[in-house]
């Protein structure tokens, strides 16, 4: 099971941080709790470095909250990846989600993006 | 109508496939269990789906998919094949029959076999994996067909292959994660690109964080085989449209493929996918959509249509459609299975009687040049006579039959009712080889049944039992087939507990067959199962049924012209032997004359002929000693109470005590007897003509011929002429006794 | 109501006139031999060869309780086709002499007499008038039904 904290901080920021297996085994739980009803300040960031295991479902639910994210016009910055999560990026060349992290508008807009 | 040939052919093919599957299934019961039979099992099914699926029978799609499911994972170790899966699937594959027996909407009218899918697939729960039901005629989301395009031609085009993967939502859910689909493609090759689209994220509030919504866009670098690709999504391929393309190839090296292989009777989609340039699945989809087109119609148009739908989607180009299809279109023309045809058995009947009657006028032949002292002439009738009977011999090897196949058959019969009697049997086959007659292998079908089915309630006994008996808890049952003088013979035999002798006594006297005082030879005892209402078990069985069977079981072997031998020992066993003609069509036979009335004696059970003026009969009976052998013997003429006939009388009044007499050994069983006639005019092949129903109860003639003069023979049934010989013995011992006792 | 009339072929055995069914009936051929059964009772004459098809001919003489019929120059074999629920069977039936087809409408045939008949009920049609003569219409299917002369066989048989 995951471990989310989400910390509200006072410059208007709101730091993330899932530690733990982010796999579909807590999927459900972990979006219900932490990310559905998630109001995020101007800017976020998402600690992800002590995630120990990832999956698809994982991963899923770190682009659903980026598009949270992105919805409420935050800006998202990936502080730490972790090994786990950064194994799955490489292999799904997801890197851009994760490592380049300013470009949202792929998130949002929805459109085929070429790859790079 | 084109579209109901079609309909048979699907029906014949997935007939042949259900029998594998239960050969299979029963090999598996027995404890042989391996990857092929697996795979093999599995494929049937797969194949029955795939088919049904293109003539839009969600019936059998629906049900054989979820079999296959479980058959997959079988074949993939994900589950244990234990008694429990085995008995059900032989249940699913029951159900499998009836189910393609019937159209889609005679199933959609008939709730118990609705009852029994869902019966079934409930029964099947515990070993399925939880996927989607969702039919293969789904319609599915189109190809990014753009983005593949551009993939395919940008980069390295060696060994690039293009997957494109539109995964079903439920796919997390269920346990497959593409996460090892992408890394075991990386296994195969390297995975150039893979470009993971989210546009089907929904929105939050609609978010399922176990559903899939991720979709895949992959350039593959691989040597692998198309297949060994497919293969990858195996477990997930029903449920989503995965498209693979190959690497770029040129269309000239495609129709050279096509051209090159073997000669086969094979769909469009094997060739195509053989090619290379679709999977089968979605040509399978489009086959579906097309033949909505077929149905509404009713006319098949394969060649535009599918062309249009194949290039439509995309996926291959018509230059390459059209190569396929003119491939089709050769093979369908040819020979299924190449070492096999189906013939109308109408047509091959017709042909056995023109042919029977080429032998009659080759015969009339034969007498005429006999006159004719030609030499030329005789040895162009002796030739013709060779020809004739190669050809007569070729054609009625076509009727015959092997008659393992319908023994094989038992083995599924004995297994079932051994469960149901809570018994064990094993059943052994010997001479599954012989060969009978096409129509007498139809109609044993019923009397073997019967009697195997009461061998196993009444004769077999229960496992207490036959521990305490110092017997082998399993029950031998064994069926056999073998020629024995002339005929075939059936044995079915078991180590049982034998036919209680005191009991057909007492039944027999209980339901006024027999007298109190009557004394019978076993054989005669054991014959009067036949009696009609006759049943000595305790409780008559739903399975040997109410004393009606074994009577309707003489019958039908007699209307084979054929007869039933019992034998029994108590606590050992007991053996019924079928004994039937060779066939039916055309006979090896020995013209004989009695009293003028000619009879043909088959061939095939003569011993020998002697005359029996060089032989004397012993102490005044019937009988000769022949080289130190004792042999009896029955004069023709009485047992059938032949008078010369009219015409005989009139013309020749010479026959009424003829001095030399001629003696036929013939074999029956194992027995010997001499059968004595007027005259022997020589061997001659002829065709059986049945003599009707009228004569059925007439022992001793098994059928008429007609010579070359036209005048009318009667073949002899010899084993019912001893009979009869036999019967009139007793008789006349006993008329005598009496009339000794009235004195 | 339109009054329905059949074709029957009439016949003569022993100076007693009968009809048949056309349409049961298949030919007409000139009596030339026949090969006697062994063991068979005596309304079952034999089996004739009628191109190449072996036919049982029945004495319908006997079958109807009289003499057997005694042959002789016009002795002919009406062999009659008849199509039962179990099997199509072929049949001759030795007669005397055959007349002509005659048109018999329903309204001249009457029923047979309950009792005092010489024949067994069942075996008639009816009985038909014609010219002042009595016509005794046979139904073929009683009369010669393969299952009832089996079972004729058989017992003669034991």
């Amino acid at each position: 099971m995951a471990e989310i904290k989400v910390i509200q901080k006072r410059d208007n920021s709101t730091e993330i941080t899932i530690s733990g297996e982010l796999t579909i085994y807590c999927a459900m739980e972990a979006f219900q709790q932490h990310f559905q009803q998630l109001k995020v300040k101007e800017k976020t960031l998402f600690k992800l470095g002590n995630i120990s295991e990832i999956d698809t479902a994982g991963v899923q639910l770190l682009v659903m909250l980026m598009k949270i994210v992105s919805e409420q016009s935050s800006s998202y910055r990936v502080v730490s990846l972790g090994e786990a999560l950064t194994d799955y990026s490489n292999l799904f060349q997801l890197n851009r989600y994760f490592v380049d992290f300013a470009d949202i508008s792929a998130l949002t807009s929805g459109s085929e993006e070429d790859k790079s | 109508m084109s579209l109901d040939a079609v309909l048979q052919t699907f029906y014949i093919e997935a007939q042949e496939h259900l029998e594998s599957m239960e050969n299979m299934l029963l090999k598996m019961d027995e404890g042989e269990c391996d990857d092929e039979m697996l795979n093999d099992i599995f494929r049937s099914a797969h194949t029955i789906k795939g088919s049904a699926g293109i003539f839009g029978l969600d019936h059998i799609v629906n049900f054989t998919h979820v079999v296959e499911n479980v058959l997959d994972r079988a074949r993939d170790n994900e589950i244990d094949i234990d008694k429990n899966l085995i008995d059900v699937i032989f249940k699913c594959r029951d159900h499998m029959q009836s189910l393609v027996a019937v159209s889609l909407d005679e199933y959609n009218a008939q709730t118990d076999l609705q009852k029994t899918d869902s019966d079934l697939l409930a029964a099947l729960a515990p070993w399925t994996s939880t996927e989607n039901k969702q039919t293969v005629a789904q319609n599915n989301t189109p190809a990014e067909s753009q983005l593949d395009n551009k993939l395919t031609n940008e980069g390295d085009n060696e060994n690039l292959w293009h997957i494109s993967l539109r995964l079903s939502t439920d796919c997390l859910r269920n346990g497959m994660d593409p996460l090892s689909f992408i890394k075991f493609l990386s296994s195969l090759g390297e995975i150039k690109h893979i470009e993971t689209i989210i546009d089907n994220f929904p929105q939050v509030d609609n978010f399922d964080a176990e559903s899939l919504y991720f979709a895949y866009e992959i350039a593959l670098q691989s040597d692998a085989s198309l297949e060994e690709i497919e293969n990858t999504f195996m477990f997930v391929q029903d449920d989503s449209d995965i498209t693979i393309l190959p690497p770029t190839a040129k269309i000239d090296d495609y129709l050279l493929l096509i051209d090159k292989l073997p000669e086969e009777n094979q769909r469009l989609g094997d060739i195509l996918v053989n090619c290379g340039s679709l999977t089968r699945h979605s040509l399978e989809q489009a086959l579906i959509a097309q033949s909505t087109v077929i149905t509404a119609t009713g006319e098949q148009t394969v060649t535009p249509k599918l062309g249009e739908l194949l290039t439509e989607q995309n996926k291959v180009s018509e230059s390459i459609v059209s190569a396929a299809l003119t491939k089709q279109k050769q093979n369908k023309s040819q020979v299924s299975e190449g070492k096999q045809i189906r013939i109308d058995s109408n047509r091959l009947d017709h042909l056995i009687n023109l042919i029977g009657e080429l032998v009659i006028n080759q015969q009339r032949i034969e007498l005429l040049s006999k006159g004719v002292k030609k030499p030329q002439l005789t040895e162009a009738v002796d030739d013709f006579e060779n020809f004739t009977n190669q050809i007569r011999d070729a054609a009625l090897s076509l009727r015959m039959v092997a008659i393992g196949g319908t023994f094989q058959r038992f083995k599924r019969l004995v297994r079932d009712t051994a469960q149901e009697l809570g018994k064990e049997v094993e059943l052994t086959i010997d001479g599954a080889d012989t060969e009978l007659d096409r129509l007498m292998v139809e109609k044993l079908g019923d009397p073997l049944t019967h009697i195997v089915r009461n061998a196993m309630d009444h004769g077999l006994e229960s496992i207490e039992d036959r521990q305490a008996a110092g017997k082998n808890t399993k029950g031998q049952l064994k069926l056999a087939a073998y020629h024995e003088g002339g005929h075939i013979v059936i044995a079915i035999s078991d180590d049982g507990n034998g036919i209680n002798k005191e009991r057909i006594r007492e039944k027999a006297i209980e339901k006024g067959i027999i007298n109190t005082d009557s004394k019978l030879s076993d054989n005669e005892l054991f014959h009067l199962i036949f009696h009609p209402g006759f049943s000595t078990a305790a409780e008559v069985t739903n399975l040997s049924g109410r004393g009606v069977g074994m009577d309707v079981v003489k019958r039908n072997v007699e209307a084979l012209q054929g007869s039933i031998d019992i034998s029994s020992q108590a606590g050992k066993g007991s053996e019924f032997k079928i004994r039937l003609p060779l066939t039916l069509a055309i006979i090896d036979g020995f013209h004989v004359e009695a009293k003028g009335t000619h009879f043909i004696i088959p061939q095939a059970t003569i011993i020998e002929c002697i005359n029996l003026a060089n032989h004397q009969d012993i102490k005044g009976r019937h009988c000769i000693n022949l080289r130190g052998e004792m042999i009896p013997y029955l004069n023709m003429s009485e047992i059938f109470k032949l008078t010369p006939s009219r015409e005989q009388t009139l013309a020749d009044n010479i026959i009424q005590h003829s001095p030399k007499r001629e003696l036929v050994i013939v074999q029956f069983g194992s027995d010997v007897a001499g059968i004595a006639v007027d005259t022997l005019n020589g061997e001659i092949q002829t065709v059986v003509k049945p003599l009707g129903p009228i004569f059925k109860a007439l022992k001793g003639i098994g059928g008429s011929s007609l010579l070359g003069n036209g005048e009318i023979a009667f073949i002899l049934d010899v084993p019912q002429l001893i009979e009869l010989a036999i019967a009139n013995e007793i008789a006349s011992k006993v008329s005598r006794a009496e009339s000794m006792n009235g004195q | 109501m339109v009054d329905k009339s059949s074709q029957f072929l009439t016949f003569t055995i022993a100076n007693e006139h009968f009809g048949m069914d056309l349409h049961q009936t298949r030919e007409i051929i000139e009596y030339a031999g026949i090969t006697q059964v062994p063991l068979m009772p005596q309304f079952i004459s034999g089996v004739i060869n009628l191109r190449g098809e072996v036919v049982p001919v029945i004495d319908l003489s006997v079958r109807l309780g009289r003499q057997p019929i005694t042959i002789h120059k016009r002795t002919c074999v009406i062999v009659i086709e008849l199509h039962t629920s179990e099997q199509h069977c072929v049949l001759g039936l030795l007669a005397d002499a055959v007349n002509e087809v005659i048109d018999i409408s329903a309204s001249n045939i009457e029923d047979a007499p309950a009792f005092g008949a010489k024949i067994r009920a069942e075996f008639i049609q009816g009985i038909a008038k014609k010219d002042d003569e009595f016509i005794v219409l046979l139904d073929a299917e009683k009369t010669l039904s393969p299952r009832e002369l089996a079972h004729l066989v058989e017992a003669e048989l034991q």
